[in-house]
């Protein structure tokens, strides 16, 4: 089997206590993989980690193309809502084209190209007669959309994207799955942290457990046992088959 | 007193030119730190060169022998003074838990503090250092004492400034909106963030000339606070920032020069001020008046 | 900054009452200097509600023009006259003790002095009467307004209080001093204790300290107090951050080394513990788990020293101590998983 990202060793410390110690994760190319875990156990890390935004005591990452151990565009990266101002003045479209900006040179500006690339992008996630708005007019669902949209401009393959659905209501959460298992249909890798234990057979094809160390890691049904899931939180808990 | 008694053209058109430089540079800078939430950092950076310009003269006294007030010398040392400010008061706030507020006032305080006992001594010393009069004409300000050989040091600052900002436009915007991103897709964020920085540093030390250290941060955040109300997108606002500053600089210059002993800095201020009270008031979409009647109309 | 915008903003406040009664007295300029000060914090409420600007950006701007106002009247009305634009930002410390109080023909002493003595009693009764409710409010302002301790009102009172004080102070010691008193000692004693009331004992006499020493210090310069003693309470406040025995900056670095280190030799202990290493294989085992090669060796000798590890027929092993150390840092670290495992 391929795989799209393999950490090996990975331990990421700050201060007194690791974040994530000695991680050996296999994320397999195509499909939806979520990162799962309780609060603190290190899956923001772990993105930042695969993206090289921290610094890593040990360990290295190996993306599917090739060694790299820094940042690269080759993968589209969704943040969390938080720390962005949405008074900011730019527009949708502006916004979306930023996801060129890793493309272009230090003293090149967005172009004719860049711009139908985004349009394009924001006809994906349904956007597109939103594009001259400025950004603080959008809905929390609408800004959730906007943000993949940029990723997807970025003609990446492999997307990471940290918790997309929080604070999302049920209806949004739902379109946005839409969206992202048309991605996924197309022929892209799709790793996202994840919060919500009851989807969680819903959405992914592979799932990562995380506890500050991994715990588990494979395909949905494989790994998504009760006990593993008793290991990654420390409490007894059933992963709940819920029918859609 | 009237204008023409007291200077001839040729002096009135070099403190114009230069002060409507001045307001274009600190104008479209001060857009940045607006959007940053930095203004303060604005206030700390201005308070601080007081220092550096301090230093700077009294150094190139001892290595001369003489007072020299030419920007070449006291630039350099306000910038290397207000860089030493915000790296301090990042190490402060980054260290230990002392909040960013409280790090910010007190390098304030402690860096105009010590200037201005520096800026005290040297104007008692004895014998006395040549020159050494105008030195406080920093506090507040004072377009008129621009010189030819400054207007020179100016118009490099502001070509320096606008070049980076027009060059490095993409890479300086995504990183005042979004810097997480910004490192998620690989691009160079400390790089941005120190070139960013200087770059504000030059914004605010390039208007000590004109309003002083004290009301510096005015002519960095009045233009840009009030050109974000006529606008929605960054270009736009930038250059309204910058022409905001401009004219306001030129024409505070001008009051300040038809009137005797009436320091340059407040008149600019109070002119910018002006001009954000009616932007706030009158711009279409986000103008109070705007909404009111939008409200009104419902 | 508040602080820093309060002690700039009370001066249109003051020199128009100055203009109105040409008495420089008056009591009345200090209410007026008081008001101007509230005035400020009206305006920047004000913009703050129209939701169209960052507050930072505000403060910036309200001040900056306020003080403006200020200088434009000062320069224009009153040249030549007790107000200087200069003796805003010195204050005239060193004149003081000239401008005596006198009360029916009884000489109380300098004027300012007197004054700054009714404001520590106002100040000190405040704190003291208020001192559980204003530390209510600073850490929790929704439980206080559960207790019905009125924090609206407490902070209207605060910073009245706070603006008379910075208008007190104002006319002696000028806008600098006002900030750098205001904030250094607080800030060198937030960094030596975490008692409130113990914080405030400290920073008082810090800004004391700071007071005298400045003074001796323009003594010897024969300069305006102020600036001195700015600049002495910015010195006092760098020595406590440097050497500050539990926050300081030294206290701060050596305390991370030393955490950095452990981490990184739990880490080696680990991966000796479940990769085979070899006494000679220290360049693979580096590769392999993808550390510096120098870190490791450091790592290791330190392991060595402990005992934590020995060399067994050229094979690095944990001894029973250093898996004892192993498992206790683990489970510390809230890795439990992986002690299992091991």
């Amino acid at each position: 089997m391929d795989f799209a990202i393999q950490t090996r060793q990975l331990t990421v410390a700050y201060g007194a206590e690791p974040a994530l110690w000695s991680v050996d994760v296999d994320i397999p190319l195509l499909g939806m993989t979520g990162i799962i875990g309780p609060n603190g156990a290190g899956k923001s890390t772990l993105l930042k980690a695969i993206l090289g935004t921290v610094p890593t005591l040990s360990g290295r990452v190996e993306l599917g193309a090739g060694d790299s151990s820094h940042g690269s565009s080759e993968i589209g990266y969704v943040p969390q809502r938080t720390g962005v101002d949405w008074d900011f003045p730019t527009s949708v479209l502006d916004l979306v084209m930023m996801g060129t900006y890793g493309r272009l040179k230090w003293f090149q500006r967005p172009g004719k190209n860049e711009r139908a690339a985004s349009m394009e992008a924001l006809r994906q996630v349904q956007m597109d007669e939103f594009a001259n708005r400025q950004i603080g007019e959008l809905s929390v669902g609408q800004q959730k959309r906007v943000f993949i949209a940029r990723a997807f401009v970025q003609q990446a393959s492999i997307y990471l994207m940290d918790e997309p659905f929080a604070g999302v209501d049920a209806k949004t959460e739902k379109m946005l799955v839409e969206i992202l298992h048309r991605l996924r249909d197309q022929g892209n890798t799709i790793v996202m942290v994840h919060h919500d234990l009851t989807t969680v057979t819903r959405y992914f094809d592979h799932v990562v457990l995380l506890n500050r160390t991994l715990v588990a890691c494979g395909s949905t049904s494989e790994v998504f046992t009760s006990e593993n899931i008793e290991r990654a939180y420390g409490v007894p808990c059933k992963p709940t088959l819920d029918s859609p | 007193m009237m204008w023409d008694g007291l200077f001839t053209d040729y002096t009135a058109r070099v403190v114009i030119a230069g002060s409507a430089m001045i307001g274009a540079v600190s104008g479209a800078l001060g857009c940045f730190a607006y959007l940053r939430r930095q203004s303060l950092i604005g206030d700390v950076v201005s308070h601080a060169s007081l220092l550096g310009i301090v230093l700077a003269f009294w150094i190139g006294y001892l290595v001369s022998g003489e007072g020299n007030k030419s920007l070449w010398i006291l630039v350099p040392g306000a910038i290397a003074a207000g860089v030493g400010s915000l790296l301090l008061t990042k190490l402060i706030t980054g260290r230990t838990r002392i909040k960013e507020d409280a790090g910010l006032g007190l390098m304030l305080a402690v860096f105009f503090g010590t200037g201005m006992m520096l800026l005290r001594w040297l104007q008692r010393s004895r014998p006395p250092i040549p020159g050494r009069a105008g030195l406080e004409d920093y506090l507040f300000g004072m377009a008129a004492a621009i010189t030819q050989d400054d207007l020179w040091m100016i118009a490099l600052l502001a070509v320096v400034s606008f070049a980076a900002l027009i060059l490095c436009w993409s890479r300086l915007k995504i990183l005042t909106f979004d810097p997480v991103y910004m490192a998620g897709i690989g691009l160079p964020v400390r790089r941005l963030e120190a070139l960013m920085l200087c770059l504000l540093v030059v914004g605010i030390v390039i208007g000590l000339q004109i309003v002083g250290v004290v009301l510096t941060v005015a002519l960095l955040i009045a233009p840009a606070s009030a050109a974000r109300q006529w606008t929605r997108h960054l270009g736009p606002m930038v250059t309204l920032g910058a022409a905001i500053g401009s004219i306001s600089a030129a024409s505070g210059a001008l009051v300040s020069a038809t009137f005797d002993h009436l320091p340059t800095g407040p008149c600019i201020v109070v002119i910018l001020n002006a001009v954000f009270v009616v932007s706030l008031l009158f711009a279409p979409r986000r103008g109070l008046l705007y909404r009111r009647k939008k409200r009104f109309v419902n | 900054m508040v602080s820093e915008g309060l002690s700039h903003a009370v001066l249109p406040g003051l020199v128009t009452a100055f203009i109105i009664l040409q008495d420089y007295d008056s009591p009345l300029l200090l209410i007026a200097a008081a008001t101007s000060g509230l005035l400020m914090v009206w305006f920047t409420q004000l913009l703050q509600r129209t939701r169209m600007l960052y507050n930072d950006a505000i403060l910036g701007i309200v001040f900056a023009g306020m003080f403006s106002v200020g200088i434009l009247i000062v320069s224009s009305n009153l040249r030549n006259t007790h107000f200087h634009a200069d003796c805003i930002i010195d204050g005239n410390l060193a004149l003081a003790p000239l401008d005596r109080l006198i009360w029916h023909g009884v000489d109380l002493g300098p004027r300012a002095w007197n004054l700054m003595l009714g404001m520590f009693v106002v100040v000190v009764g405040f704190i003291s009467i208020c001192f559980k409710e204003l530390k209510l409010m600073s850490f929790d302002q929704i439980l206080a307004r559960q207790f019905k301790l009125h924090p609206r009102f407490l902070q209207f009172m605060w910073l009245a209080i706070g603006s008379l004080t910075t208008v007190a102070a104002f006319e002696v010691a000028g806008s600098i001093l006002i900030v750098a008193l205001m904030i250094a000692p607080p800030a060198a004693a937030y960094l030596l204790t975490d008692n409130l009331a113990r914080l405030l004992f400290i920073a008082a006499a810090i800004a004391s300290v700071s007071a005298v020493g400045g003074f001796y210090l323009s003594a010897g310069l024969d300069v305006s107090p102020t600036g001195p003693i700015a600049s002495f309470a910015g010195f006092v406040f760098l020595l406590v951050l440097a050497f500050a025995p539990k926050r300081g900056l030294i206290a701060v670095s050596i305390r991370q080394m030393r955490q950095r280190v452990a981490v990184s030799d739990c880490l080696v202990l680990d991966l000796v513990e479940r990769q085979a290493l070899s006494v000679d294989g220290l360049d693979d085992f580096a590769v392999k788990v993808c550390m510096p090669v120098r870190e490791c060796q450091n790592a290791l000798r330190r392991l060595q020293q402990r005992s934590w590890i020995e060399d067994r027929d050229g094979q690095y092993q944990l001894t029973s101590v250093g898996r004892n150390h192993l498992s206790d840092s683990l489970r510390g670290f809230g890795v439990e998983w992986a002690v299992a495992k091991t």
